[in-house]
């Protein structure tokens, strides 16, 4: 499994992930950023895109 | 060096590095050499008036990370000074020259100086370089009346943080509204009344005609005679593409590096690409209308997309939905696409009046582009469909 971590004090809700990667990082109800902790190898590609059109590099990806 | 493939990079920042990065992910095995100006190693430039300026983050903090795997030839430090197209090289600050089988423009802008007496005195600031930044924060501690020259984004941005710091903050502009070339009169006006609550001061409409000061700068004087006490100056009038070093290398310049529609540089005989705010392309899904676009998201594709295209002469054209942000205050305002050949704007959710809103942007009944203020969930489903479009269209026409 890939581990991925948003810091939530850096994120400034621009959304990049949710557009690059929509099965593991959405917005929720009370648009709120909620994403996928662990997301298997094959999503590691997308999770890596998302990452990187963060403009706040808020998103690691281990 | 051996007869390894050459793949040169000039501008190391978010262009330049997302471009080496696509060229590894591509399988590319030859080398990449990577040039830049500036002493840091690639850095995020948007929080230098944002959050760097107010604290929320550190210098360290903007460092892009770079995997170890890239394995890029760093020359930092070190200028690009001419390009030999015909010799296929280029010409380095350290005198030596680095030849090419393939070269990506990436060195993006200069902020504008206007050319008054006593621009360089101390205590004036352009914003664009870490190192600019951190002689703005340092000196922002220093004394508490900041003039900021010209209402665009970074002006805009640097007001909001010095506000939230509580130095005294004005703002000149030549025209009679902040971020005009960029946004409808109605939004800009939102962000007037903001700037207007929380303190800054504006003088619309005029243009500063002299700066005084003896060691360091002291006052401001204004087309009408107005004089303001400044501690500080931040100059944001807007900024100008870094080609100066491409002068008599035959590549067309023209407001930047004139591309086609695959980010190719005209006269680079197909081995020489621009990308991000340097370069100036042909957009297939608007038209085959030129454009430069001067914000992150861009840049970060462009990278890409120019670097690939000179790999693989069967790649798409580059066909981006333009996209900005601009943080103020606890405002983040969103657009999409290209708002400014609208006709017409309709407000599909929130309010102006609630500073909270979704608005569309609209050209003869189609969508071109849309405005999100504190809606950003909003906008990624927007931009979806938009981009969907956007391929489709370009399939028409291509
Ligand atoms: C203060 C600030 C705030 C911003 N905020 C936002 C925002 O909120 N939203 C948004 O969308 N965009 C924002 N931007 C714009 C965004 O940062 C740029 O679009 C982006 O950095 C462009 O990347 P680039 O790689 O094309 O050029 P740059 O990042 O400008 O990098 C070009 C690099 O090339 C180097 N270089 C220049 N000439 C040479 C040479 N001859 N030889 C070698 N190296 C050279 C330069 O030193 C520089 O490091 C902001 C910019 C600034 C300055
Ligand atoms: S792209 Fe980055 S800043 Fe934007 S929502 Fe995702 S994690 Fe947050």
């Amino acid at each position: 499994m890939v581990k991925v971590k948003v810091d939530m004090n850096l994120c400034e809700y621009h959304g990049q992930c949710v557009f690059v990667a929509p099965k593991e990082f959405q917005f929720d109800d009370n648009d709120e950023l909620v994403y996928s902790e662990e997301v298997p190898e094959e999503a590691r590609a997308r999770v890596e895109k998302a990452a990187k059109a963060c403009p706040q590099l808020a998103i690691k990806v281990e | 060096m051996s007869g390894r493939d050459q793949f040169v990079i000039i501008g190391a920042s978010l262009a330049g590095l997302r471009a080496a990065e696509a060229l590894r992910e591509y399988g590319y095995d030859g080398n990449i050499s990577i040039i830049g100006a500036e002493n840091s190693a690639p850095y995020n430039r948007p929080p230098l008036s944002k959050q760097l300026l107010t604290g929320q983050q550190d210098f360290d903090e903007l460092t892009f990370p770079v995997a170890e795997d890239l394995d890029l030839n760093w020359y930092l430090g070190i200028s690009a000074t001419g390009l030999d197209i015909a010799k296929r090289e280029v010409k380095l600050s350290t005198e030596n020259s680095l030849r090419y089988d393939r070269l990506l423009i990436a060195t993006g802008v200069d902020p504008i100086v206007p050319p008054l007496p006593n621009v360089d005195l101390p205590g004036i600031h352009v914003l664009r370089r870490i190192e600019d930044a951190k002689q703005l924060r340092t000196d922002m501690n220093a004394g508490d009346h900041l003039v900021i020259v010209g209402a665009g984004f970074i002006g805009c941005e640097v007001a909001a943080s010095a506000r939230t710091l509580g130095l005294d903050v004005t703002i000149i502009d030549q025209a009679d509204q902040p971020m005009a070339r960029a946004l409808p009169s109605e939004i800009a006006q939102v962000f007037r009344h903001i700037h207007e609550e929380e303190g800054v001061r504006f003088r619309f409409g005029r243009t500063v005609t002299g700066l005084t000061g003896e060691d360091r700068v002291r006052a401001v004087i204004l087309d009408d005679g107005e004089t303001i006490d400044a501690d500080h100056i931040l100059i944001g009038i807007g900024s100008r593409p870094t080609t100066h070093w491409l002068e008599g290398s035959g590549l067309i310049l023209r407001n930047g590096v004139v591309c086609d529609a695959f980010c190719r540089a005209m006269n680079g005989e197909g081995r020489v690409a621009a990308a991000g705010d340097v370069a100036v392309f042909t957009h297939r899904g608007y038209n085959n209308s030129e454009m430069r676009i001067e914000h992150w998201t861009n840049a970060a594709q462009q990278g890409a997309a120019a670097a690939l295209s000179l790999m693989d002469e069967h790649s798409p054209p580059y066909t981006p939905l333009p996209s900005f942000w601009t943080d103020q205050y606890s405002y983040k305002l969103q657009s999409i696409g290209v708002p400014g050949v609208a006709t017409r704007f309709q407000v599909v959710s929130g309010s102006l009046a609630d500073r909270k809103f979704l608005v569309e942007c609209l050209k003869d009944d189609e969508l071109v582009g849309v405005f999100a203020l504190n809606m950003a969930p909003r906008m990624a489903s927007y931009r979806r469909r938009m981009e969907i479009k956007m391929t489709q269209q370009n399939c028409q026409r291509s």
